[in-house]
């Protein structure tokens, strides 16, 4: 128990009160903790609880450079002091298996190479938006895509359950930006949105706040005027229900489930 | 659904970011700040404090008015500004300064509803500001899989 060689924690969105406990013993205890996090709580935190092994990899972000080359990076540098014989703690913001590459690839290779790793949960930029917008996954069911993968990949979506968008503000750009993103691919996002949903749908733009204190960024907007609404290469778009459920009448009676009719879906 | 546009006291889209605070003017930023939220992140004892009564924790671990005043603020630009004023100029001022870009590109593309007309040539859609976090993901586009294949199974092109 607590024998890993590599453990993979999140530091929250907001660290403070969102760290974890075990989170914070791995940190002490690691030989190295290798961290991707921004905010300068997190940062500070790390470098007081185990200065002498705390280690930026923000160095391996350039501007222009494809993101999946500075992820591999990380995976190797990780790796590299894995295969040392250190302790090591990769700690990235968030939940480190929530839209995080380097995080999931790092336990993936380590395990390969006969190294014991483990990722413990942390809270994401999701599970925030589930408790400040005020809805549950469960009811009408939840889907959550990155948004360029939406787009490119052909996925598909049911507008009767929630949908989540990561990433909009970089959307169509694959590299890292110093400053800022050009949001390219909008208008194809709006496009394909526009096949489920009402141009004057209702849709937030979120964001979770870094400190204590700070209210969240919720920015109810039509789709249509999304690009105009302040996106930030951190938004995720929260797009609600647009039509009703079908359900199985047959398939209720069979199974005895008492029917209620589906609620009626709030437009706009 | 939220009806309410409640962004809080976080910076708007276009707005200028907060002045910076007089502590911030040192590289260091705000220190002995920053080593108060470290405590409150770390230590649950005082986290607790913290949550029953903010002003008086605060007080207690010895934060200075004037940082008490801007942790209070509930402005997450000026906080930020405050803690790390070395990352400043590259994240929150550009960000602010292209989302005036944006703002002020009034033309609408073909995408949204009619009645907008786009404009030649122009990118209405701009650019968006960095925000606060490195991302860590990636999308991968996948070529069709072989013949059964699903996405997991297809082979990676990008």
């Amino acid at each position: 128990m607590f024998d890993e060689q590599l453990v993979v924690i999140g530091t929250g969105i907001r660290t403070i009160g969102q760290l974890t406990m075990e989170s914070i013993a791995w940190i002490k205890k690691a030989d190295k903790v290798l961290y991707i996090v921004s905010d300068p709580i997190a940062e500070e935190l790390i470098k007081t609880l185990n200065p002498k092994g705390a280690e930026s990899l923000f160095h391996l972000y350039a501007e222009n450079k494809p993101r999946i080359q500075t992820y591999n990076e990380m995976i190797e540098q990780t790796l590299e002091y894995v295969r040392a014989g250190k302790i090591v703690c990769l700690a990235a913001y968030g939940h480190p298996g929530v839209f995080a590459y380097p995080t999931h690839e790092s336990v993936r290779q380590a395990r390969k190479e006969g190294f014991r790793a483990r990722m413990l949960p942390g809270i994401s930029a999701e599970d925030c938006l589930f408790a400040d917008l005020n809805i549950d996954p469960a009811m009408a069911g939840c889907q959550s895509f990155e948004a360029t993968d939406f787009l490119v990949n052909g996925r598909t979506i049911d507008p009767s359950s929630h949908l989540i968008l990561w990433q909009i503000g970089v959307l169509g750009d694959a590299t890292f930006k110093r400053y800022t993103y050009d949001i390219k691919g909008m208008p194809q996002l709006l496009q394909k949105l526009y096949m489920y949903y009402h141009p004057y749908h209702n849709v937030v733009v979120y964001e979770a706040p870094l400190f204590p204190g700070v209210e969240p960024v919720m920015r109810s907007v039509s789709l249509c005027y999304l690009p105009y609404s302040g996106v930030s290469a951190v938004s995720t778009l929260y797009v609600p229900p647009g039509s009703p459920p079908r359900p199985d009448i047959g398939l209720i009676q069979s199974l005895g489930i008492p029917f209620q009719p589906p609620p009626p879906v709030k437009q706009g | 659904m939220p009806k309410s546009n409640k962004p809080g006291k976080q910076r708007a889209a276009g707005a200028k970011p907060a002045a910076q605070p007089s502590g911030s003017q040192h590289p260091e930023g705000r220190a002995e700040l920053r080593k108060f939220f470290v405590r409150l992140a770390s230590d649950l004892e005082l986290f607790c404090r913290f949550v029953a009564n903010p002003e008086a924790a605060a007080k207690q671990a010895g934060v200075t008015e004037e940082d008490r005043e801007l942790l209070f603020s509930g402005d997450q630009g000026r906080i930020y500004a405050a803690l790390r004023p070395d990352l400043v100029p590259q994240m929150v001022q550009p960000a602010a300064a292209a989302n005036e870009q944006a703002a002020s590109q009034a033309a609408c593309p073909g995408a949204t509803p009619a009645g907008c007309a786009a404009a030649p040539g122009a990118s209405p859609w701009g650019v968006v500001p960095y925000g606060y976090y490195w991302l860590m993901y990636y999308p991968m586009p996948y070529a069709p899989p072989p013949v059964s294949g699903t996405a997991q199974g297809g082979k990676q092109i990008g």
